[in-house]
């Protein structure tokens, strides 16, 4: 097999906070010893309900946030240890799009400025290279020529995203982590920019970490898909096989959840529904993280993490 | 007594802005029946929530009801009609009593619902005896009850908490059982699992299923995720640029789609788990283009710039309704193509009388 673009071994990000007027100091375990690898243009998904540190650990394997433990290879290279300094030639083959297209473009750029700022960071292209760039990058996301002298204002939600997606690609990154770029647009605009990501993939040979937690549109343009709980990443494997015959217990809790655009599916398919929510992650339980909403939880499962074991083609992190 | 619990007639509303008037709802016509669950699916921007805030009063300042009838239980919710200053006070206080008491309202965003320096306690009781319906002991037994109705454990120690100490599926819940604290005839939910997580969403949904059908409440469910609509509502209107562009039962509207905007919401939402994983990757479906802008309506179908099928009558004139039995209707000339074509005829020979 060829090298994987990132793999990422026991991955780990903690923040510390302070709770109360004392202040006493407490560790959240946002990303929880997480290994995983994207083979050259592949997306592997990545679900969880809110909190279960999907987003961080996209940060932490660009290194936006520095992991506390664990290791992260970029096309072999170990980049885990690498400065700011030392990481510069990397970052320009790894880049983001956010979730808000309208927090994440400054709005007193023009968009030919937003989509040109990395090229001139990194002095790429000459000044009319860039230009040229800029046109042809405008063309690719589907926007027209001439939106180059506007404002971000003076666009929809979808046309922002639009722009990201343009900035992103600027540097013609190998690996883009995309971290909900759908979720703040209507369902319309949802597939267009879904139908955009993977064109540009398969044109440009891109990976993608593609973080959301809506899983219709996740499964749709996924390879893979890993499923985060706590931190901790409790299944991954080819994104059909988890979602049609999910193994965890939360996988399959949370794949019930998902409503189902069919009233005759729907109305045979009543989500399996738990007790309780997603427990703080601030006093992690012993043992497995899901053990205290599981209904096979047994006593080594409050007590022992289970490790990822490989079950057919994909892994699982359960004692079942 | 009718079978029709709400009824919107013809409504038009709408808001005045610096850039000019925006035209939100434009002639639209629906009703819920007693005990139903509808959906009112659409875009942002296509008047969901207008609709209903139209019907509770609660529109903001810069907004004003054009025409239009609505009609809850037999009583007239338009002010459309009413003049001087008596007149108006009169329906302001009839609103009122109407409003938390007969109709409940799910907001969106439970944290920006609940006031974060009351006790939780305070809130819930606050619209009972707001309507002077019940005591304060009474109310907070009240409370209690509800409470615990919607699945929260220790609601007597719960009731002295506040907002904060809750989470968010829990303030859902609280918002819940507020609303539905008075035993409404019809609640009002606009979007109320948005922020919520996928299995809390579930609880959610199933509670407000549950609840409905327990105590016979009609529901109004809106929301823009077909997901939602199809497990949990019995008919289904679907918004487009402040016109309701097809209204019928959810199987109606999922396997006999009829309008070409319903049909491109149903395509661009990934369908493969409802196929079983047979489809392959890249047959998502996207409807071109952007919402439209409603300070710039036309005359036609406002879908017409988007849709696929757009005739050249699209554009100047907005189809009629077309019924296909039962409460089966959409608005699109594909379904009346004859009146299309007598009009299309009219139109050239107009343009060919002025050009002559």
């Amino acid at each position: 097999m060829a090298e994987p673009i990132i793999r990422v071994e026991g991955l780990e990000k903690h923040f510390q906070i302070r709770t109360g007027g004392l202040g006493r100091k407490m560790l959240i375990h946002a990303v929880n010893g997480v290994s995983l690898e994207i083979a050259k243009g592949e997306t592997l998904g990545i679900v969880g309900e809110s909190g279960c540190g999907k987003s961080t650990l996209g940060r932490t394997i660009l290194k936006v946030l520095e992991p506390d433990a664990g290791h992260i290879w970029c096309d072999g290279t170990d980049i885990t240890g690498f400065s700011r300094r030392q990481m510069r030639p990397w970052r320009r083959r790894m880049q983001m799009i956010f979730q808000d297209p309208y927090a994440s473009l400054n709005p007193r750029f023009t968009v030919g400025e937003l989509i040109a700022e990395p090229m001139a960071i990194y002095r790429t292209h000459g000044e009319a290279e860039q230009r040229e760039r800029v046109q042809e990058l405008l063309q690719i996301v589907g926007l027209k020529p001439d939106h180059i002298r506007r404002y971000p204002h003076e666009f929809s939600g979808g046309q922002r995203q639009r722009i990201g997606i343009a900035r992103a690609l600027a540097l013609e990154p190998e690996f883009i982590v995309c971290d909900e770029p759908i979720s703040a647009l209507d369902v319309s605009i949802q597939a267009q920019i879904v139908s955009l990501l993977e064109r540009i993939q398969d044109e440009k040979k891109l990976s993608y970490l593609f973080i959301a937690h809506d899983l219709t549109m996740v499964r749709h343009i996924s390879h893979r898909i890993g499923v985060m709980y706590m931190g901790e990443l409790v299944e991954i494997g080819p994104a059909d096989e988890v979602c049609e015959h999910p193994v965890h217990p939360y996988t399959k809790l949370l794949m019930s959840a998902v409503p189902i655009p069919d009233p005759v599916q729907a109305r045979l398919q009543r989500p399996q529904l738990t007790e309780g929510e997603v427990p703080s992650p601030i006093d992690l339980p012993k043992g497995c993280p899901f053990a205290p909403r599981c209904p096979h939880a047994t006593k080594q499962c409050r007590e022992l993490v289970p490790p990822l074991k490989d079950v057919g083609d994909r892994q699982v992190a359960c004692f079942l | 007594m009718s079978e029709r619990l709400l009824e919107i007639r013809n409504l038009s509303v709408s808001f005045d802005t610096a850039q000019g008037t925006v035209r939100a709802l434009r002639d639209v016509s629906f009703h819920v029946n007693r005990g139903e669950i509808l959906g009112l699916v659409g875009e942002s921007g296509s008047g969901k929530s207008v609709s209903m805030l139209s019907c509770l009063g609660l529109l903001p300042a810069n907004g004003r009801i054009d025409n239009g009838s609505i009609l809850f239980d037999g009583q007239e919710l338009s002010p459309v009609g009413l003049t001087g200053r008596g007149a108006l006070r009169q329906h302001e206080a009839m609103l009122r009593s109407i409003r938390g008491n007969r109709i409940g309202m799910i907001f969106q965003d439970p944290m920006t619902y609940l006031n974060p320096v009351l006790t939780i306690g305070t809130q819930l009781t606050e619209g009972l005896t707001a309507h002077g319906t019940c005591s304060r002991q009474e109310a907070w037994q009240r409370a209690v009850e509800m409470l615990r109705k919607v699945g929260i454990s220790e609601p007597e120690r719960r009731m002295k908490q506040y907002p904060y100490e809750f989470s968010g599926g829990q303030r859902q819940r609280m918002i819940i059982a507020s609303a539905l604290a008075c035993e409404p005839q019809l609640l009002i939910a606009d979007e109320p699992t948005t922020a919520l997580d996928v299995t809390v969403q579930a609880q959610i949904l199933e509670l407000i299923r549950r609840l409905a059908r327990e105590n016979g409440t009609a529901v109004i469910m809106i929301t823009h995720d077909l997901g939602v609509v199809a497990s949990l509502c019995d008919r289904i209107a679907v918004l487009y640029g402040g016109k309701v562009c097809e209204t019928g039962t959810a199987d109606e509207i999922f396997y006999e789609t009829k309008h070409p905007y319903t049909a491109g919401l149903l395509r661009s939402v990934s369908r493969r788990a409802a196929s079983g994983g047979k489809t392959a990757r890249g047959t998502l479906q996207s409807i071109p283009g952007t919402p439209p802008d409603l300070l710039h309506l036309g005359s036609g179908c406002p879908f017409a710039a988007r849709c696929g099928e757009a005739m050249k009558i699209c554009r100047d004139y907005y189809p009629a309704e077309t019924a296909f039995g039962g409460e089966h209707s959409a608005a699109c000339w594909l379904w009346c193509r004859e009146k299309a074509a007598e009009l299309t005829e009219a139109q050239d020979r107009e343009r060919g009388e002025r050009h002559g």
